[in-house]
């Protein structure tokens, strides 16, 4: 550039100079020299417009891009706090449900679940009809003195205590529920006569061999009656409760921490 | 402008507007089906009151579940109540919760992240 410049100046000087006016070089190298410069000129103006264009188009890729960074920052938080929510519900759901099933004392499965599963398990019955159901109704004895004599704290701390050692005694097929104040419905697939016996028998034992503790520290003990029926067809279902109710009301009335029906070979073995 | 007094659904929380005070108020579960046309009136109304009144702007919040579009207009109006503190407006929100939604809280926190206004979130005294 700066040798182009020198080569101008020294263009101009000749020009200028009195010593070559008149020469036939003289005028074609004056016009030149305007082209020259009118190109020069004219190349200027073109880098300057190119220049702006650029600038222009280089704004608006950063808005572009600020406009999409902000997009995305809001959708990434909206993501986070909407995902929030859903655990949210979803925890809220589980506790619900949770409610909905257990009780809340014994956390065993409450009444209206165990009529549901009774369903569920009378609809398998119909596609297994080899094999035997029963069910088991099981009730603490005289547990109105428990609560009158210690208090109902008490009285909750023994069906507490109770409903642990059914869950810890009962097979992992088994179900467990709290059927009503002191009374607890076992159902028990794929099991005969004989085995509900077995498993009532035990937990018979294990129940009355535990020392309970009252609120106040005191110990005390209490006694299950238990009464049982099998099925082995569906619409015997409702009927088998019946017979364990009736089974339940029996034990009591023979004199109660006993499992009815007995049955009389088993005992023995036991 | 005219106040906004709009009775709360099962889907659709309560807005009360108070153009004399600069009160707003939202209260319940927003589950609308369109919540864009739920939220226009309020976003109107809002960047109404900040263009033309004088008075600060409090907006309260005593919401507990939002579905996913209601959070993002909830977003935009934050984002209205952001540049209208930039530009020197007196705007603030305050978000109450119950003691038993806890959760509610942290919710509200992530809300106020981008926010430089006053932004509180305040458990309800019951």
């Amino acid at each position: 550039m700066a040798d182009m410049q020198e080569l101008e100046v020294d263009i101009d000087g000749l020009l200028a100079d009195p010593a070559w006016q008149g020469h036939p070089l003289h005028h074609a190298l004056g016009v030149l020299m305007e082209r020259h410069r009118d190109l020069l000129r004219q190349l200027e103006r073109i880098t300057h417009i190119a220049d702006r264009y650029q600038g222009a188009e280089h704004e608006r890729g950063m808005s572009y891009c600020q406009r999409y960074e902000k997009q995305l920052h809001q959708l990434e938080r909206l993501l986070r706090i909407s995902d929030r929510y859903q655990q949210i519900m979803r925890r809220q759901h589980e506790e619900l449900r949770q409610q909905s099933t257990h009780d809340p004392l014994t956390g065993l499965y409450n009444r209206r679940y165990m009529q549901r599963r009774l369903h569920e398990e009378a609809l398998k019955l119909g596609r297994h009809q080899d094999q035997l159901f029963s069910v088991v109704l099981a009730d603490i004895d005289h547990f109105k003195a428990v609560n009158d004599t210690f208090g109902h704290n008490t009285g909750d701390a023994v069906l507490m205590e109770v409903a642990r050692r059914f869950v810890l005694n009962i097979r992992k097929y088994d179900v467990c529920g709290r059927w009503g104040g002191e009374e607890f419905l076992l159902l028990l697939p794929s099991t005969t006569e004989a085995q509900a016996y077995r498993v009532c028998e035990n937990l018979r034992r294990v129940i009355s061999e535990t020392q309970y503790r009252g609120t106040d520290g005191q110990s005390l003990a209490v006694s299950m009656s238990f009464g049982y029926g099998s099925c082995r067809a569906v619409e015997d279902l409702e009927n088998t409760l019946k017979k364990a109710d009736s089974a339940l009301y029996d034990a009591k009335r023979t004199g109660r921490n006993r499992v009815s029906p007995v049955i009389e070979d088993e005992v023995g073995t036991i | 402008m005219q106040d906004i007094h709009l009775p709360g659904t099962t889907s659709t929380p309560s807005i009360q507007t108070d153009w004399q005070s600069g009160r707003v108020s939202l209260c319940g579960d927003s589950y609308p089906e369109d919540a864009f046309e739920f939220f226009e009136p309020l976003l109107n109304w809002i960047n109404g009151y900040v263009a033309i009144s004088e008075s600060p702007l409090i907006l309260e919040l005593s919401l507990l579940y939002i579905n996913t579009s209601s959070i993002r207009m909830l977003m935009d109006l934050f984002d209205d109540m952001e540049s209208a503190h930039r530009a020197g407006k007196k705007v603030s929100l305050i978000w109450y919760y119950d003691a038993e939604n806890e959760r509610v809280a942290e919710l509200a926190e992530e809300f106020r992240e981008d926010c430089t206004f006053p932004f509180v979130v305040l458990k309800r005294q019951s």
